[in-house]
């Protein structure tokens, strides 16, 4: 007897939701996001055969939606080429942060930023929380959907890398820039002081 | 540039070095490197610090409790979903 059963009847109640928001911060677009979890729904139908018990049905049909959004930013050009990408932008982002001697040390500006610690309350409050959703919007798409990739799911660094089609120092270097990113809107809104 | 200079001024090279090391294997000659820089640069210790808050709140913000709060499909989505099963079954 398998530990886990599949009953389709009730999937779109237990999950669409679940699934919509992981495909959501990943593409970034509610319509494709939607496409996504309908074809997850449909996939996971057609294949229900192939499901062993072995782990939960959220798990399965969270797998299956993984695989459905790496074949998204195969076919699609969503993400263009990321190294590219990094390349192009690498002299605006390096001028707004770091010093212009390319010695790679911090620009005087953020210097000045020395901080003090936030409580960890603080961290998880709705105000903060809100906030922090108004800025990972604002992050460019390219680096937002690398960068949740990591923090949605915590996947490896390794599959990330192979989803996306880039090195893992390039990748480093996204999750790195998105984080600045992040702390400047935030210290903005006087949130990280 | 030269090691002394890097070891000293790198702010962005160990900065991502820092974020890496959480996450991946990293070798111990360069971890010992991080550890220099970061004893004698504020602007690394405290980009450190921020990020791992920034981390904290981010895995509030992703738990699986919070997630459907976050982003919902639309009741017409479900509906539609629902009916497209009901033909298949």
């Amino acid at each position: 007897m398998p530990l886990h059963t599949l009953d389709h009847s009730n999937w779109v109640d237990n999950y669409a939701d679940w699934l919509f928001s992981f495909a959501f911060y990943k593409v970034g677009k509610k319509e494709d996001a939607e496409d996504l979890v309908q074809e997850t729904f449909l996939s996971a139908y057609k294949g229900r055969e192939t499901f062993n018990g072995s782990a939960t049905e959220k798990t399965w049909l969270t797998a299956i939606l993984k695989n459905k959004i790496i074949d998204y930013y195969r076919k699609s050009k969503v993400t263009g080429n990321l190294t590219d990408y990094l390349n192009d932008t690498e002299e605006s982002f390096e001028g707004s942060f770091f010093n212009a001697d390319k010695s790679g040390s911090w620009n005087e500006s953020i210097r000045e930023n020395y901080f003090s610690p936030a409580a960890d309350s603080y961290l998880i409050s709705k105000e903060f929380q809100k906030f922090l959703s108004i800025c990972l919007e604002k992050m460019p798409l390219k680096l937002r959907s690398v960068f949740l990739s990591k923090y949605i799911t915590e996947e490896k660094t390794a599959d990330i890398c192979n989803e996306f089609g880039i090195t893992p120092s390039n990748y480093w270097i996204m999750i790195f820039r998105s984080k600045i990113l992040l702390r400047n809107c935030l210290e903005k809104k006087g949130l990280l002081r | 540039m030269n090691y002394l200079k890097r070891l000293l001024h790198d702010c962005h090279g160990f900065s991502i070095l820092a974020l890496k090391s959480k996450n991946d294997h990293v070798p111990f000659t360069e971890k010992l490197e991080l550890k220099f820089h970061v004893a004698i640069c504020k602007c690394c210790k405290n980009f450190i610090k921020q990020s791992d808050q920034i981390d904290q709140s981010l895995k509030a913000y992703f738990s699986e409790n919070e997630i459907t709060s976050s982003a919902k499909v639309s009741d017409d989505f479900k509906i539609r979903m629902k009916e497209k099963f009901s033909k298949l079954r």
